[in-house]
């Protein structure tokens, strides 16, 4: 028995009706969930186990005449996602709020209405994503705005206008948006008592690009550049995760070398991800020779990088249905080289770093995700797996040639700074075994390298979901004849941000910037904003105060 | 720990490459900027086709037609360099397009443009119109007044042609029918 | 070598950008590239800084703050635009929710009275480490001409 029937026996028998629910393949089901029952459909895929992965809002007037809410959830101990599809009124798209049976879920909801513009019953609605000053019945998505229209109807103030949000007896350090301690233009705001965080706000999504918007503009072959650039680190994971959706959208079959040649590039970023994040761990703790050390070391990887893709960090070599470069045995050679080199550097630079007390000290006890919390955030990648929640899209829901090779998933209990940054450190010697089986399978694997005869069907949905360094990617496609209808983005650090208030109640000030960075936030890939209710450990807050530079 | 770190520090040695004084670490991989070569382009505009990022544009200026690279937007994924059928585009390695005068950023040539005969607008340039005159040559096939049209003019040519066409059918019909 | 009699300290400013060039700066001063022997030096704040490393496409939420980022560098102000996005707008040129580049920033604060006195470019995506080092050398030769 497939697990799709599986998972489609469980949940009939939890009492939804079987002919709403469709098999769209072995791995994947969709439900069609009147409006009156998600919450309750929502309630029971939370209690069965399913973990909320992304949740996109499409304008479907033109299609069939309604806006459409798509739930993606996934059961990872069967690998199979269920996607639960919510039809919302095309005059006045009204749903109901979930954020209270699925906490996870929250900036997802406040996303729709910013950027689709649907209302949620039973919540507040703020601006996530637009800045304060957008107008108000503009929303970016809805197919009948045009990029050239909202460019007319908005321009953007060039004066701060001053964030005002205060406290009285609770203290306020805005940490951003341009901060030694960020390289990116984000803005936390934390709530002191003491030297103890009692709280912490998030305000940024300051790096929006409009890039899902912009991609309704262009053909599915130029959009994997696009998609690379969405972020500069981890930016190829969301090449082929785009690249995967169209695939899995239009059923093509991607040949075996193109498969394994985006995995070695995928372990190649993984390694440059995770030894950038080491350094930057190592700079936030005042332990520069560490810094100096990792970034020396990362630069063999980056010109790895570099003979195998021809760039340093932009690859550029995926296509829908492949990739559009070979690589040669030469360069396999060189790859081998260079992972034997790591090999030999890497362990010695973390045995020397770990060595350092004050290092070891400030990452053990620091910054600590329960697993409950884990699970109800429903975060992913290292920040899950130092907490105990063994989840890796690589293992539960198999890609590119993941499937055939073999590997560990490092998983550590304590939820510290430490277990985060030990997970890394183990994927780091799993990432180097996979190079070097995929070198050895791409000696032996011959064959095409793209599979360019397909036929584009519009209408389609797709998922494409790869494993980046800071978690899962999770992108949902639906076709059309030369664009993409709808692309929806979702990077690690969208579900990861939230879990922070988690891990930083009651920690030290000093501790904050290393905690911020433990789940390795990558901003250009999130861009979100959290807004609280401004009650802060019981204290209503009543005056108000310029926190920027005021 | 500090024996650890010092043999670290003493076991890597000096990691630092003296650019510019040393050459760069640069593999002939890299895909750097495209150099333009003016006297092979025809101004087909195949490259502004592909581009994702708009970097390659072409635009009719007056009697003109402007193939122009931006070299600040491109985005070095070479997709133009394997679309330009004339070889115009040269992939390098080079990295070097820094400047501190915007306009050195820009390539550009300027194509003398063809007028359409009916209309006279400016639709292709005149090396366009003479390279597909000379491949037509080649193939022994006849060049019909028809081509020299702008796409505008011989949409409205191809309707009237084929209303004409329509027209006599149904006179042949009618006839057909008298009969 | 020294690049000029003084050092050159400079300000990591990102408006917006994908991270591509901003850990490019960062990889041109770690060891490898090690930009600190030619005396450049990253500082925390605009008013030490003589050079903004400007990467990004100006995003409307990040304006405002980068405006008074400039605005509190002191003159002669230099700015050096790192990266497609920077430099024209890269990819996102076409998109709504940023200015396209640092053309049109600079329009913006023209029109504002904040002047920059100089500027550099360095495109390429992401801008290599030698091209930013480049960049910079050249920047800082115009600049000292200019201002002898």
């Amino acid at each position: 028995m497939g697990s799709a029937a599986r998972v489609l026996e469980t949940l009939v028998s939890s009492g939804i009706d079987r002919s709403r629910i469709e098999v769209l393949d072995d791995r994947t089901l969709l439900v069609e969930v009147p409006r009156n029952e998600l919450r309750n459909v929502v309630a029971t895929l939370r209690r069965l186990g399913a973990r909320p992965r992304t949740m996109a809002a499409c304008d479907d007037r033109s299609r069939d005449g309604v806006y459409r809410l798509l739930y993606v959830y996934a059961f990872d101990d069967l690998g199979t996602t269920t996607i639960l599809s919510v039809a919302l009124d095309p005059r006045k798209p009204v749903a109901p709020t979930v954020i209270d049976v699925d906490p996870a879920l929250d900036w997802y909801e406040l996303e729709a209405w910013d950027l689709m513009g649907i209302e949620f019953e039973g919540r507040k609605l703020r601006r996530l994503i637009l800045p304060e000053d957008w107008p108000s019945n503009l929303h970016p998505l809805r197919k009948d705005v045009s990029i050239e229209e909202m460019k007319k109807l908005y321009k953007p103030l060039a004066t701060w206008r001053g964030l005002e949000i205060g406290a009285d007896s609770v203290a306020l350090i805005p940490v951003g948006p341009y901060h030694p301690a960020l390289h990116e233009p984000e803005l936390f705001v934390l709530y002191l008592r003491g030297e103890k965080v009692v709280d912490i706000d998030y305000l940024g999504f300051m790096v929006h690009r409009g890039i899902e918007k912009l991609a309704e503009s262009m053909t599915y072959d130029k959009v994997p550049f696009i998609a690379e650039r969405i972020c500069g680190i981890c930016g190829y994971a969301h090449s082929v995760a785009y690249c995967q959706a169209v695939e899995h959208a239009l059923r093509i079959e991607v040949p075996d070398r193109a498969r394994y040649i985006r995995t070695l590039l995928l372990e190649v970023e993984r390694i440059h991800s995770h030894l950038l994040w080491i350094g930057v761990a190592c700079h936030l703790l005042g332990f520069d020779t560490g810094f100096m050390h990792t970034w020396r070391i990362r630069e063999k990887v980056m010109v790895l990088a570099e003979k195998l893709t021809g760039s340093r960090k932009m690859y550029g070599i995926n296509i829908v249905g492949g990739v559009r470069m070979d690589i040669d045995s030469d360069k396999l050679s060189y790859a081998e080289k260079v992972i034997e080199e790591l090999r030999r550097e890497v362990p010695r630079l973390i045995s020397a770093t770990i060595s350092v007390p004050q290092v070891r000290k400030r990452l053990s006890g620091t910054g600590i995700l329960e697993k409950s919390d884990a699970t109800r955030y429903a975060v992913v990648g290292p920040t899950a797996r130092g907490s105990g929640v063994p989840i890796d899209v690589r293992k539960d829901h198999p890609y590119a040639a993941y499937g055939e090779l073999s590997f560990r998933v490092p998983t550590y209990s304590e939820g510290d700074n430490m277990a985060r940054t030990m997970v890394r450190v183990e994927e780091l010697e799993e990432s180097f075994s996979i190079v070097e089986q995929t070198i050895d399978a791409l000696r032996k694997v011959g064959g095409w390298i793209a599979n360019e005869e397909y036929e584009i069907v519009p209408g389609r949905l797709g998922i494409g979901s790869v494993e980046a360094p800071r978690g899962e990617d999770i992108h949902v496609l639906i076709t059309d004849r030369t664009t993409p209808y709808r692309w929806r983005v979702r990077a690690p650090t969208y579900q990861n941000l939230p879990a922070l208030r988690a891990m930083l109640r009651d920690c030290d000030l000093a501790d904050a910037p290393l905690t911020i960075a433990s789940i390795d936030p990558c901003f250009s890939c999130t861009d979100r904003i959290l807004i609280l209710d401004l009650r802060t450990g019981g204290v209503t807050i009543r005056s108000v105060r310029k926190v920027v530079g005021g | 720990m500090i024996h650890r770190i010092l043999a670290l520090a003493l076991k890597s040695g000096v990691a630092t490459v003296r650019y510019p004084r040393q050459p760069p670490i640069l593999t002939e991989e890299f895909r750097g900027f495209l150099v333009f070569d003016p006297t092979k382009c025809v101004g087909c505009g195949a490259c502004t086709r592909v581009c994702p990022a708009n970097a390659m544009n072409l635009e009719i200026r007056g009697n003109e037609i402007v193939v122009e690279y931006f070299a600040g937007r491109c985005i070095l994924c070479h997709l133009c360099f394997y679309a330009c059928p004339f070889g115009a585009l040269v992939a390098t390695t080079s990295f070097d397009r820094t400047t501190t005068n915007f306009e050195d950023l820009f390539d550009r040539v300027a194509h003398e443009g063809a007028a359409c005969p009916s209309c006279g607008s400016i639709h292709a340039t005149k090396r366009l119109i003479q390279f597909v005159d000379l491949v037509l040559k080649s193939e022994g096939i006849e060049i019909e007044d028809r081509l020299r049209l702008c796409p505008e003019c011989r949409r409205i040519e191809a309707l009237r042609a084929l209303n004409a066409f329509r027209i006599g059918m149904e006179r042949e019909g009618v006839e057909h029918g008298v009969e | 070598m020294a690049l000029s009699r003084r050092s050159i300290w400079v300000f990591h400013l990102n408006t917006g950008s994908c991270n591509g060039c901003d850990i490019e700066i960062l990889d041109a001063l770690t060891p490898v590239h090690d930009v600190e022997r030619l005396g450049i030096k990253l500082v925390a704040s605009p008013r030490h800084a003589d050079v903004a490393l400007l990467t990004g496409p100006v995003t409307v939420k990040t304006l405002p703050m980068v405006v008074r980022a400039l605005r509190a560098m002191p003159r002669p102000r230099a700015v050096l635009a790192i990266g497609a996005c920077a430099c024209g707008g890269g990819i996102w040129h076409y998109s709504y929710p940023h200015l396209g580049g640092f053309e049109n920033l600079r329009k913006l604060l023209d029109s504002m009275g904040i002047v920059i006195d100089v500027v550099g470019y360095v495109p390429g995506c992401p801008a290599r480490p030698e091209a930013i080092i480049d960049g910079i050398i050249k920047l800082v030769t115009r600049k000292e001409g200019g201002s002898r």
